[in-house]
């Protein structure tokens, strides 16, 4: 929690600032028009996101530990990113607008076709033709070796299908 | 007032209204509110040209609380869920009365040296201080705060204009008050000790009048049937909160009620010839679409066809900014893949809405990549100098 608002130095009783309000106080010291946006990657817990609740509703000010309080400009923007909100408060929960990303809509098609430009694109014998074979041996085998697995295996630990 | 039968200055339904008075007897003059028994001074405190909240029986509610509580020199205590009004109705109180009001959020490292900081500045300015959910507090220091908050409340009542607080002699003005807001009930928050609760009047905010609420910011936004629409938008949100399926990230709230209307203002005036239901449906599928799970989409678009029968709903169009889009996504070696496409412009557009906005998803879902295609897209539309200022 220090490292990440900021803490009181028991010795020497000088307040030194963390991460996140280091990095907010300079987003919000700029004058200019740009837009800023701050992201946090990571699980969201009720410990550390409660401090923001008021960075986040109409008020805009980051409020520390030794009575601080910043500003933060309209044009900066918060973003989280996280696997679920399990441990987030309700009232984190209100303050943001959610977009969730599904896995079954990426799936895993996108990598594989990704991968085979990427990887192969130095590759001068690895002709179109090859490419394309590849790719129907990936179609041909995956969903349905994915399917077997799923209903006559056990699986110790739960996938998805990107995995 | 005729028909609610108000025929004296006595009258209840009168008195608890926040009037105000000029009262010549005070020292040359003064502007004076009331609001039942209490009699409150006007604080000239410049705030700006704000927007007001819409006051409904529970605002009136929670003021006459305040103002009271502020009479007999006590804070109040607006407790109840998350999203219900209680640090905003604090605000505009403080508005209508022209007091500088400090929202403090307070964490569990709070300590007692940094409370009594605060006390003492604003004892000296004799401005209001909200303090935002004050069970975070360590009960250690709430008992501290209390005996500061007793000190400050004695001084109050034997009028002093100087007193001893904390080591210091400082200066004291009547127009202080101290309010707390918090949520009982979530994690991480305690009880407030018994000498604590004593100095605050507690007022229970649990459900905010929804109806109320977007009928009249509906009718600000510039819709002209906002009775009908707010009944069944209102509606919807309630539909949408009982059959949709459980989720963590879900939330059907007031705060989610007034960013679509924020949203829905903003379409209209973009697109004044729109049918107003339509423009309504349009801005409530796009901010609640994005976080919805994939097996509750149908169910969502048949709750709004159940609630407007005749609507058609038009797919949006985004030109420029998909086409961007997709070039960014072949650029980087990506596949363009529709559904995350959309999903891009969907984070595009809660962005423009929310100033915190969660990407929520498993592992590999694409979260990182999402809001970085995003970011470079935008960057290649403001250099492009895109007519459109929001990018």
């Amino acid at each position: 929690m220090g490292e990440m608002y900021g803490e009181v130095n028991e010795v020497s009783q000088e307040w030194k600032d963390g991460l996140a309000s280091k990095v907010m106080r300079n987003a919000a010291k700029e004058l200019d028009e740009d837009r800023t946006w701050v992201i946090f990657d990571g699980p969201v817990d009720a410990l550390w996101i409660e401090n923001m609740n008021t960075v986040l509703d109409d008020n805009m000010t980051l409020c520390l530990a030794n009575g601080q309080r910043i500003k933060l400009r309209s044009q900066m923007r918060m973003l989280f990113e996280v696997q679920d909100l399990a441990v987030a408060s309700p009232a984190t929960v209100s303050r943001c607008g959610m977009v969730y990303l599904t896995e079954e809509e990426l799936g895993w098609k996108p990598y594989v076709k990704t991968w085979i430009k990427v990887f192969f694109a130095e590759n001068a014998a690895m002709t179109e033709e090859l490419k394309e074979q590849l790719w129907n041996n990936f179609e041909f085998t995956i969903d349905p070796g994915l399917q077997f697995i799923r209903e006559s295996g056990v699986e110790p630990i739960k996938t998805t299908d990107l995995q | 007032m005729n028909q609610d039968k108000v025929s004296s200055v006595f009258d209840f339904k009168w008195v608890k209204q926040l009037r105000y008075y000029w009262d010549d007897e005070i020292d040359g003059g003064d502007c004076i509110i009331k609001q039942v028994s209490a009699c409150l001074r006007y604080g000239y405190e410049y705030m700006g040209a704000t927007s007001r909240l819409v006051i409904t029986p529970l605002t009136d509610r929670c003021w006459i609380t305040i103002s009271n509580a502020l009479h007999i020199k006590l804070g109040a205590n607006p407790a109840g869920p998350a999203g219900t009004g209680k640090t905003e109705s604090t605000k505009d109180l403080a508005k209508a009365i022209a007091i500088q009001c400090i929202v403090f959020n307070c964490s569990d490292q709070v300590d007692y040296k940094m409370m009594g900081r605060l006390f003492s500045g604003l004892c000296q300015q004799g401005c209001w201080t909200c303090l935002d959910e004050f069970n975070r507090i360590d009960i250690e220091v709430l008992s501290v705060i209390a005996q500061q908050l007793l000190q400050v409340r004695k001084a109050l009542l034997a009028e002093l204009t100087q007193f001893h607080f904390e080591g210091r002699d400082i200066r004291i003005r009547d127009t202080f008050g101290t309010h707390v807001t918090m949520n009982p009930g979530y994690a991480g928050r305690t009880e407030l000790p018994d000498n604590l609760k004593v100095l605050f009047r507690p007022v229970a905010m649990m459900i905010p009048d929804y109806g109320l609420i977007a009928e009249i910011m509906l009718f600000a936004e510039g819709f002209g049937n906002a009775k009908i629409l707010s009944k069944k938008m209102v509606q919807l949100y309630k539909l949408s909160s009982e059959q949709l399926s459980q989720q963590d990230h879900y939330d059907f709230g007031l705060r989610a009620v007034k960013s679509v209307l924020v949203m829905a203002g903003s379409l209209k005036r973009a697109n004044p010839d729109l049918v107003e239901d339509g423009v309504l449906i349009r801005a409530m599928r796009d901010a609640n679409v994005p976080k919805f799970l994939k097996d509750d989409l149908p169910l969502f678009s048949a709750i709004i066809q159940d609630l407007f029968p005749s609507i058609e709903i038009t797919p949006n169009n985004y030109g420029n900014l998909k086409t961007t889009i997709e070039e960014i996504i072949t650029l980087n070696d990506l596949q363009v893949h529709p559904p995350f496409v959309i999903k891009v412009i969907e984070l595009f557009e809660t962005f423009n809405v929310r100033f915190g906005v969660m990407l929520v998803g498993l592992t590999g879902s694409g979260k990182t990549t999402c809001y970085e295609v995003l970011e470079k897209t935008m960057t290649t539309m403001r250099e492009r100098n895109d007519e459109n200022q929001v990018y």
